[in-house]
């Protein structure tokens, strides 16, 4: 990004013309067409975020009787187009693949909008959490890169960690598994903990590979003194030459040189 | 044939050679390098090269020769890891499926030994489609830079998180009748394979071209008319190289001679982060023990917010563990400063006094985490990295300010990114 005063005007300017096509884009390109018009300096960014978020002035968090309803309208479109996976939408389609992506990207942009929202305006709602839930069980990593973003926002509930646990940790993405870990530092609790400690000693013995190891390498995030001892019994059954193993057994020296200074 | 280059994004294709679909061979291979380089593949792969030098049917008898003992226990290995309950009956299915499965996406073909001597890899589907599994550089980018679209045995396993996620949501879809309809589990999974999870019951309700030539391809196992022994034991180490250290060495005898590497190693520097002369601050909440050796006897605790001089950097460890030798107060001795692998922590140890120095800021304290991005005009998207907000977070230094955005650097995380200033707030150890 390179905004100098000189400039800063002309990309403004250039903002405003960028969003009101990006409605239009939407308008047209949503299954859903619905009349929600919004200011400019209300709108995200397509694809991007909204650039001033200093200027949002903070709000106490909306219920569930004041939800924007432009988020609702979003949250439908995105079901009429997860409905695609299924149904024939007419999707550019190059290959086989191709309308998988372009439906995947789709998707995206459509999550990360309504991230936005409700990042700006504070939104608490149940709602806003079963949406993230349903879509971070699509096979698409983007897609559940952008729940995980959108359920970020909201509280932790029971619901929430399951997923994640789920259809990301059990999953076969590992760029997905550090903010998925970083997610998971929201549950504390002893119950939870259990809950996550079993759900991990069972990916690192049995997942998919590549995520196996992004969990061993990020496994500062969740040891602590309670699992310590779970932990290192567990490299024990894991095969010492494995990345696995030693990437565990790297994250836990280095976890009891921290609690001994060193 | 003239080596032509193509274009294809970020993973561009180089030394282009042709060819025929048939086993082993495809319209399109790329020269391995940057992501692999051709010594190294001899040397790891040597064994499973499909060579353009011999006569193309002796070639491909030879290829399918050595690669049907790779699929075959890369298919094994994969499921009875995954699921070491798995009944023999599913595992032999499970690898007829595999079979299948590389039979249509690329043949069989992934590393082909040029008649120039460097090695290519397969490429389909305008270029997007990377190797034995075909992985795909619209979804997948990351790991491919990676080099696991590159690597036949990355690519093998990558393809078969994939696959044998399908494999198990079959045993359960409503177009299969028992999960022990193996032949029809396998033709959902490929459908799946093929166009996504919403796709598991095509072969079914759709049955596409697609699907018909996959199922023909499973009845016919054509490669096998190239085989000369299916019992014959894999001339790889399919383990250590799915999930060791390498190199790896055959099965039952020494590692090969490794090529020497063509960039000298890591100066210290570029591992620590910290530099000698340099001033730096002890970071650690509970301060760090200065020992007389390094990892030798405590001598004492240097406390949290001490400011010392740095002597020497050693490095020593399969961690890359960094002591920093100094004389604090007097008294000569070495402090631990964090490792560099599998993830740097030396920021949580200590940070540099060049730091120090200039505006430093650190997520703020009601946040879990938050991205470092890159942007572009006013839309900041793409994320470059993760920040954590917990135990010692990471010092960020503000390189420049634009409106509401702050470009730090993460020396810990030796990243440099655009951050929202409202996530941020100035910070001091």
């Amino acid at each position: 990004m390179n905004l100098n005063k000189k400039t800063f005007l002309k990309y403004s300017l250039s903002l405003a013309g960028t969003v009101l096509l990006g409605w239009v884009f939407f308008k047209v390109d949503s299954p859903r067409s619905k009349n929600n018009l919004r200011s400019p300096s209300h709108f995200p960014n397509v694809g991007g975020e909204k650039l001033n978020q200093s200027e949002s002035s903070p709000m106490a968090p909306k219920t569930a009787d004041s939800v924007d309803p432009s988020v609702g309208d979003l949250g439908n479109e995105l079901r009429e187009l997860n409905k695609c996976y299924t149904e024939d939408c007419g999707l550019e389609k190059t290959d086989a693949r191709s309308s998988y992506f372009n439906l995947g990207q789709k998707i995206r942009q459509k999550l990360l909008q309504i991230q936005a929202l409700v990042q700006i305006d504070d939104v608490a709602e149940p709602k806003i959490s079963e949406m993230a839930r349903e879509f971070i069980e699509n096979s698409d990593g983007h897609v559940q890169e952008a729940a995980m973003d959108l359920m970020s926002t909201q509280s932790p509930s029971p619901e929430n960690l399951k997923a994640i646990l789920e259809h990301v940790i059990k999953g076969n993405d590992a760029e997905l598994i550090h903010q998925a870990l970083l997610e998971l530092r929201r549950y504390p609790s002893a119950e939870d903990q259990e809950l996550i400690r079993q759900t991990l000693a069972q990916v690192l013995l049995t997942g998919a590979p590549f995520v196996a190891k992004a969990v061993a390498e990020k496994a500062e995030l969740f040891i602590n003194d309670h699992n310590l001892e779970f932990f290192e019994r567990l490299t024990g059954q894991i095969d010492p030459k494995s990345w696995v193993a030693i990437n565990l057994q790297s994250s836990l020296r280095e976890f009891r040189r921290k609690s001994s200074a060193g | 044939m003239a080596p032509i280059n193509v274009s294809a994004g970020d993973l561009t294709c180089t030394n282009a050679i042709g060819g025929s679909w048939n086993f082993g061979t495809a319209p399109k291979s790329c020269n391995v390098s940057p992501l692999a380089s051709t010594p190294q593949t001899k040397s790891q792969y040597g064994t499973v090269l499909f060579s353009d030098a011999e006569a193309a049917n002796i070639g491909r008898q030879k290829y399918l020769t050595s690669m049907y003992p790779v699929l075959r226990d890369v298919g094994r290995y994969y499921i009875q890891k995954r699921n070491p309950a798995a009944s023999a009956v599913e595992v032999n299915s499970f690898v007829e499926g595999i079979f299948a499965l590389a039979n249509q996406e690329s043949f069989w073909s992934h590393y082909r030994n040029g008649t120039d001597g460097v090695v290519r890899y397969m490429r389909g589907d305008n270029l997007h489609g990377h190797g034995m599994m075909q992985v795909d550089d619209r979804s997948h980018t990351a790991a491919l830079k990676e080099g696991k679209g590159v690597d036949l045995i990355y690519n093998m396993m990558y393809g078969l998180d994939i696959f044998y996620a399908s494999w198990t949501k079959s045993a359960t879809a409503s177009c299969i009748n028992s999960p022990s309809d193996y032949k029809n589990r396998t033709r959902a999974a490929w459908s799946a394979y093929n166009g996504g999870p919403g796709s598991i019951c095509r072969w079914k309700n759709k049955n596409t071209a697609g699907d018909q030539q996959f199922l023909a391809k499973y009845d016919a196992k054509s490669w096998l008319t190239f085989v000369a022994d299916p019992k014959a034991p894999v001339s790889v180490d399919i383990k250590c190289l799915a999930e060791g250290v390498r190199p790896c060495a055959p099965p039952g005898k020494a590692i090969p001679p490794q090529p020497v590497p063509q960039s000298p190693p890591h100066p210290i520097e570029s591992i620590t982060a910290y530099h000698e002369g340099e001033m730096i601050e002890v970071a650690a909440e509970f301060g760090i023990n200065l020992r007389g050796l390094s990892d030798g006897k405590i001598i004492f605790r240097v406390a949290k917010g001490a400011q010392l001089r740095v002597d020497q950097i050693k490095v020593q460890g399969v961690d890359q563990e960094v002591y920093v030798k100094t004389n604090y107060q007097g008294t000569e001795g070495y402090l631990y400063g964090g490792h560099s692998r599998p993830q740097k922590t030396f920021y949580q140890w200590m940070i540099p006094a060049v730091q120090l120095q200039n505006s430093l800021v650190a997520l703020k304290s009601n946040k879990a985490y938050g991205f470092l991005r890159e942007c572009a005009g006013l839309s900041c998207q793409k994320k470059v990295a993760l920040i954590r907000s917990f135990g010692s977070a990471p010092q960020m230094q503000i390189l420049k300010r634009e409106g509401a955005w702050v470009f730090v650097r993460s020396a810990e995380l030796d990243e440099e990114g655009w951050i929202a200033d409202s996530e941020v707030e100035e910070t001091r150890f």
